[in-house]
């Protein structure tokens, strides 16, 4: 009896430490980043309804593009994204100019009043706000149970990670606070890690979501802009104005002429018709 | 044979301008002279509110203004309707400095299409006066082009992107004056065939 008892007290001991050590790694986390443009540009009244206003555009378009406030990425990744985004507008010729203005400049809730104050300070007509979303789940697989060994936390990836990230660039009229348009990019990325090397691991997941993110991003903002440019040509839903310096051209016009054309034939046609 | 190759080569006035604006167009740097540029019309190079006709800004827009100005003016110069180089000339000394007088913000400005407009109306006025074929068709003509201008004071659709740093405006009001000034000369033409009966 002495004997059983001695045995059964460090088992019972060692088994009791294994599971609380172990228990440190297995949990199950989710991580949560985000600015949003609502929260920005309506910080007390998120049921706030603009009234109707029709944009009214003064080509070319002088262009703001900025982070909105909030989230945690850095200054540098910041500007990687805006200078990518940039990209895509510099290609349309009414676009005249592109800020990329520092998020300093942003104040946290700022709203239109801020943007105004941005309107007034770069000249821009038009900004393109820049927001994200990402959120990351961390759970265990089977292989955590080798983190009982100690070594295992080291060498196998008993961790599952899931980041969920959405970009959105929407692109608004200062002027008349209306929203011309906007380029959403998604991304799911998937990965595993060891337990030591998690938090490595899940700023480098967080990295590749917002550059696969903003990838899809800026192919959407290219099919919106080029639908944009249709709308301009066709000053659909829009007003515009050339600024002073615009190109003029007199122009008889393809649909014109061709008309012209098709009935001087016609006539030329008939009129052969009935000499014969 | 020889008659028809004559007869083909009478319309000087019509080729001349088609031969102007594609030298004009196509010829590097000669648009850099030509071309209504407002900054340097203030400065005192005045020959650009009138050489501004023969530039054009991109391919499309030579084209359709040649191929309007060139069938009119053809046909024109065909059936001996007076007073068509006139015509043109009034058309460029009006158009120009009227754009210049009343669109201070425009910067840029080129095309042959007031002329076109001008010689389009003048060749449905002087046909159906003579009763040239079938007249439905010139009405029909002088109808579009009535159209086509209020369009483009409404809606002031942008052309065409030109490739430089602006989008290009039509000018409704070259057209208007092209046709204006083709009423004008079809209405003094009109009363000097009253007074010589």
């Amino acid at each position: 009896m002495q004997r059983h008892h001695s045995w059964f007290i460090p088992v019972v001991l060692c088994f009791i430490s294994t599971v609380l050590f172990s228990s440190c790694f297995i949990s199950s986390a989710k991580r949560h980043a985000s600015s949003s443009v609502m929260e920005y540009l309506y910080p007390n009244d998120r049921n706030h309804i603009e009234k109707e206003a029709i944009p009214r555009l003064e080509l070319p378009l002088d262009v703001g593009i900025a982070f909105v406030p909030g989230g945690e990425l850095d200054s540098v990744t910041k500007m990687e994204l805006m200078d990518r985004i940039s990209e895509e507008f510099k290609s349309y010729d009414f676009v005249k100019s592109i800020e990329l203005i520092p998020s300093d400049y942003l104040v946290e809730h700022g709203g239109f009043s801020n943007l105004d104050q941005i309107h007034t300070m770069y000249g821009i007509d038009v900004i393109a706000l820049v927001s994200y979303d990402q959120v990351q789940h961390t759970d265990e697989n089977l292989l955590s149970i080798t983190y009982w060994t100690i070594v295992g936390a080291y060498i196998f990836n008993g961790q599952k990670n899931d980041t969920s990230t959405m970009m959105d660039t929407v692109v608004y009229d200062i002027k008349s606070r209306k929203m011309l348009f906007r380029a959403p990019g998604t991304s799911l990325i998937k990965g595993t890690a060891t337990a030591i090397n998690l938090k490595a691991q899940l700023r480098e997941d967080a990295r590749a979501g917002l550059d696969a993110a903003a990838e899809k991003m800026v192919i959407n903002l290219n099919t919106q802009l080029n639908l944009f440019k249709e709308k301009v040509k066709n000053a659909q839903d829009i007003v515009i104005v050339h600024k002073s310096g615009y190109t003029g051209a007199g122009n008889a016009g393809g649909i014109y002429t061709g008309a012209f054309l098709l009935i001087i034939g016609c006539m030329a046609w008939l009129g052969r018709r009935t000499k014969a | 044979m020889v008659r028809q190759a004559d007869k083909g080569l009478n319309c000087p006035i019509t080729v001349s301008y088609v031969i102007g604006a594609l030298v004009g167009t196509l010829c590097p740097q000669i648009p850099n002279v030509l071309v209504y540029q407002r900054s340097l019309i203030l400065t005192g190079e005045v020959w650009r509110l009138f050489s501004c006709h023969l530039i054009h800004f991109s391919t499309l827009h030579l084209i359709s203004d040649l191929l309007c100005f060139g069938v009119a003016g053809v046909l024109i110069e065909r059936r001996a309707y007076p007073r068509f180089g006139f015509l043109c000339l009034s058309i460029i000394a009006i158009s120009g400095p009227a754009c210049f007088l009343f669109l201070p913000g425009m910067e840029f400005y080129g095309g042959l299409s007031a002329l076109a407009m001008g010689a389009v109306t003048y060749l449905c006025l002087c046909s159906i006066r003579k009763e040239f074929g079938q007249c439905w068709g010139y009405y029909l003509i002088l109808l579009l082009t009535g159209v086509k201008i209020i369009l483009e004071i409404i809606t002031r659709e942008t052309l065409f992107f030109s490739g430089t740093n602006a989008p290009v405006v039509p000018i409704p009001l070259s057209h208007l004056i092209g046709v204006g000034v083709a009423w004008l000369f079809f209405g003094a033409w009109k009363r000097s065939m009253h007074r010589s009966f």
